[in-house]
């Protein structure tokens, strides 16, 4: 099984009230370089901790997840690592351009020597009034979306595409992606809908903060997709979102999180609605934690992820301290994960 | 001669289109003064107008299309084939020889579901120098399938030829 560490680009410093959209006036001209200067730290140790990839998601106005261009954090994350694979977790199709997305992503797969893995969302109903998108029509965006950008990467002589909500008269990426055919695509596996769709289309899939029975149910689903289409996915298909509080023992871990939820609990109405289906701020709370315990306990729990199909486990690590986190996580999983094939 | 005529605006030849693609027919025909043939002679048609033309040439009757353009010389200035079919290729380059002949610039649109749109590239050896359309959600029925798609592409190909890419439709709001 593989590991991916989540990194947020969170902002570091202290915000009087969240919400979404949050006050840019909140935001430290000063902490926000800092924040980045963090998030890059965090990834370059997750990499010399045993991680296998890292991830970056898009999120928009909202200090819990600062990366409203996750290739931006990305490519800089590829030139301050030289292993892990970079999970872009978004983009969010209904708010970008397909091929300049495209175009972003073929360059970023060149500068990190091919390391770059995408998931193409649809984003979540905040996310969506974020440039006045229609939330009504974000699943067939995000379809058409991601054929649009396979066929901007895979065809070899320039073209015109009249989409039902993108038209472009001229499309020829250049550079090619290093990796052939193109990056690893990853669509949304948490509708039934949406694992047939990925099924159907030769896609891997992302499921975020579901029970492991849910998670069966969808994987098989998507599975019998696959089939269906004549292929067979394998558990380096199957991606699984969620977040974790680790302690040396159970009793530190609940206590990391009794001093999480009471902090959440003081916290300013609005609290965390930046986060939902792309991650959310992995420390506005403990109610939405899937990995709870010490060691034994969240790696038996990986394990029963990976009896339901998981095959790369996606964690943002939530409390006690990301840098505490990561080398805890490194040094009391990366190898027993590694077995699990 | 069985012509159906529409529309106005300059003269747009339709040759192959089937009763599913009425829809799509009527779309262009909005722009176009468009004339729909089953059968006949196109040449004559297209020197009785006088001006320059486009043509349009769906499924099967892409062979016929090219044809119409290269004796039509200079007067046919846009050439559009719609999923095109059965067209006879030269075995060693890929290319139409009927395509090395026309003056007109020349569009292939193609539907996405359609087994033929797989590799797009082929159709760029077949027919030198054209622009290839694909057409999302559309299967070899491309008019019937999208319509409107159909009458964008196609209208604005016929209407600016390589400069197609070029939006004439405005941002701004009232």
């Amino acid at each position: 099984m593989k590991t991916c560490y989540l990194g947020t680009g969170g902002y570091v410093g202290q915000v009087a009230a969240r919400g979404w959209p949050t006050p840019p006036e909140l935001c430290s001209r000063e902490e926000a370089v800092r924040s980045m200067d963090t998030a890059i730290r965090n990834y370059r140790l997750a990499e010399e901790v045993g991680f296998d990839w890292v991830s970056i998601s898009e999120h928009h106005y909202s200090p819990g997840l600062m990366t409203p261009n996750p290739g931006i954090l990305a490519a800089a994350v590829s030139q301050q690592t030289s292993r892990v694979k970079i999970a872009l977790l978004g983009p969010l199709a209904p708010l970008i351009n397909p091929v300049r997305a495209a175009e972003e992503i073929a360059m970023l797969d060149a500068l990190s020597h091919g390391r770059v893995v995408v998931l193409i969302l649809k984003g979540t109903p905040n996310e969506h009034a974020t440039y006045g998108t229609n939330p009504a029509e974000t699943r067939e965006i995000t379809q058409e979306c991601v054929q649009l950008i396979r066929r901007a990467w895979t065809e070899p002589q320039p073209f015109a595409w009249e989409g039902r909500y993108f038209r472009f008269r001229t499309v020829s990426v250049w550079p090619r992606t290093a990796q052939d055919p193109h990056p690893p695509i990853f669509y949304s596996g948490n509708s039934d809908e949406s694992a047939e769709f990925a099924g159907r289309h030769g896609l891997s899939i992302a499921i975020g903060f579901a029970p492991p029975p849910k998670v069966k149910q969808q994987v098989d689903l998507y599975k019998a997709a696959a089939r269906a289409a004549g292929w067979e996915p394998t558990h380096d298909n199957v991606l699984y979102r969620g977040r974790m509080i680790l302690g040396e023992t159970d009793s530190a871990a609940e206590e990391i999180a009794n001093r999480m939820g009471a902090r959440a609990g003081a916290a300013a109405p609005g609290a965390g609605q930046g986060g939902g289906q792309g991650g959310g701020d992995p420390t506005a709370g403990v109610a939405g934690v899937q990995f709870l315990g010490g060691p034994d306990k969240v790696l038996a729990k990986a394990r029963e992820l990976h009896d339901a199909g998981v095959g790369i486990l996606d964690v943002a690590v939530a409390g006690g301290g990301v840098s505490r986190s990561l080398q805890l996580f490194g040094r009391a999983f990366a190898p027993a994960l590694a077995e699990l094939v | 001669m069985a012509a159906i005529e529409a529309g106005t605006g300059r003269p747009v030849l339709v040759l192959g289109a089937g009763p599913g693609d009425a829809a799509g027919l009527a779309a262009l025909a909005a722009r176009f003064s468009i004339c729909r043939l089953e059968a006949g002679d196109a040449a004559a048609w297209i020197a009785a107008q006088g001006e320059p033309v486009g043509i349009v040439g769906v499924g099967e009757a892409a062979t016929w299309a090219l044809e119409a353009a290269a004796a039509a010389g200079e007067q046919a200035k846009a050439l559009v084939l719609v999923s095109p079919a059965g067209l006879a290729l030269d075995p060693e380059t890929g290319a139409s020889p009927l395509a090395l002949e026309i003056r007109a610039a020349r569009c292939v649109l193609i539907g996405d579901r359609d087994p033929a749109a797989a590799p797009l590239a082929a159709w760029r050896r077949a027919l030198p120098r054209c622009h290839v359309v694909l057409v999302y959600d559309a299967a070899a029925a491309l008019i019937a399938d999208r319509p409107d798609a159909f009458a964008s592409a196609a209208g604005d190909f016929l209407d600016r030829q390589e400069r197609f890419a070029f939006m004439t439709e405005s941002l701004a709001r009232a």
